[in-house]
């Protein structure tokens, strides 16, 4: 988010503690897609789905106690986390009990979502074109749980300075990872 | 599971109005109901005093509710109307010789008309004149009516009534004599 949507998100949430009423759309047009990419950089398509909606409710069902002294963008944040913690609890409490999990690619998974999670990998293909590779291949027998072609501590190494670049790569190109 | 963005908004916006009901709690809680709760043992009308203090309980959920300048009108309510709670009470403990005493009505008028003021210069110093000052001196007048009404129905609607016209009389004044003199 860049200075001028974070201070304007500051005075909207402040105007809305105070009663207005017009700093809402505002405020909930800037919010809900910032929410729903926070929390799906730590859950599954559907649960980061579910998570911003709670989060956005809370962050509104609060927003009249909200402290204008407090940095906005950090007050919301830190209810979403709260509440991706929450999820990611609720997630394993259901592993442990059992259930059967839903994948990201699930049949039942909407279309939006598979087009958001198609985006996403086009993006981590696109980022790994930009590293040596040697990195791109090393992060490919990672992710595919490949045994590797060297001993376990070099290839740990080897994965975490490609997954250094690749940061930086993806940081360059969309942002903060 | 993904809603429409339209019912993810009156979700949000319900969310938001409930949440701005409970921003009045505190000051129920701390302060209407303290104040309730003493002029039902001192002043010995309780009807009375339940009245006018589910009127006042009403009311700040109302401003809390509307927000901006109407939270603010009430909150400086609470505070202009805690001398026509008091003088009220602590007059009654005095001993009256003969057979009419109007020391308690008195005490009503005088703590109203210093409410009054006391509200009339905070609006004047921190109010902006305009559409706000309205919602802003209505919200403290009503509270400070109502707070005041829980310690002067020692004294009757006569008490009552005296204090709302000196909390009339100290706040136009104040309000009235500078805009008047620019």
């Amino acid at each position: 988010m860049d200075r001028a949507r974070r201070e304007a998100l500051q005075r909207d949430l402040a105007r809305l503690a105070d009663g207005d009423r017009d700093a809402f759309h505002p405020v909930f047009v800037c919010l809900w897609p910032l929410l729903r990419g926070f929390a799906s950089r730590y859950l599954s398509a559907e649960d980061a789905e579910d998570a911003a909606q709670e989060a956005l409710v809370k962050v509104f069902a609060r927003a009249a106690a909200f402290d204008r002294r407090r940095d906005a963008l950090s007050w919301t944040l830190g209810i979403a986390a709260y509440e991706i913690k929450t999820a990611r609890r609720r997630r394993q409490r259901r592993r442990e009990d059992g259930e059967p999990l839903l994948e990201i690619g699930d049949a039942r998974a909407s279309p939006e979502a598979l087009a958001m999670a198609r985006e996403r990998e086009d993006a981590v293909e696109a980022a790994l074109s930009l590293l040596d590779p040697a990195d791109a291949a090393t992060l490919r027998a990672y992710a595919a749980e490949d045994p590797p072609p060297v001993s376990g501590a070099t290839f740990r190494k080897r994965v975490q300075r490609a997954l250094a670049r690749l940061r930086l790569a993806w940081r360059i190109d969309h942002g903060r990872p | 599971m993904a809603v429409p963005e339209a019912a993810l908004s009156a979700r949000a916006r319900r969310a938001y109005e409930v949440g701005r009901l409970r921003t009045a709690l505190p000051a129920i809680v701390f302060a209407a109901v303290p104040m309730v709760g003493l002029s039902v043992a001192l002043c010995d009308r309780p009807l009375a005093s339940a009245g006018c203090g589910s009127a006042l309980v009403a009311v700040l959920l109302a401003a809390a509710w509307r927000g901006q300048w109407f939270a603010r009108g009430a909150r400086a309510g609470l505070v202009a109307g805690l001398g026509p709670l008091l003088l009220p009470m602590a007059t009654c403990f005095h001993l009256c010789a003969g057979g009419i005493c109007l020391l308690v009505p008195t005490a009503c008028v005088l703590a109203g008309l210093v409410g009054g003021a006391a509200l009339g210069v905070h609006a004047r110093h921190r109010v902006p004149t305009g559409p706000d000052a309205g919602g802003y001196l209505f919200a403290a007048l009503t509270v400070a009516a109502l707070v005041g009404s829980l310690g002067c129905v020692i004294a009757g609607a006569s008490g009552v009534a005296g204090m709302v016209v000196g909390l009339a009389f100290g706040t136009v004044p104040v309000l009235w004599w500078p805009a008047r003199a620019s």
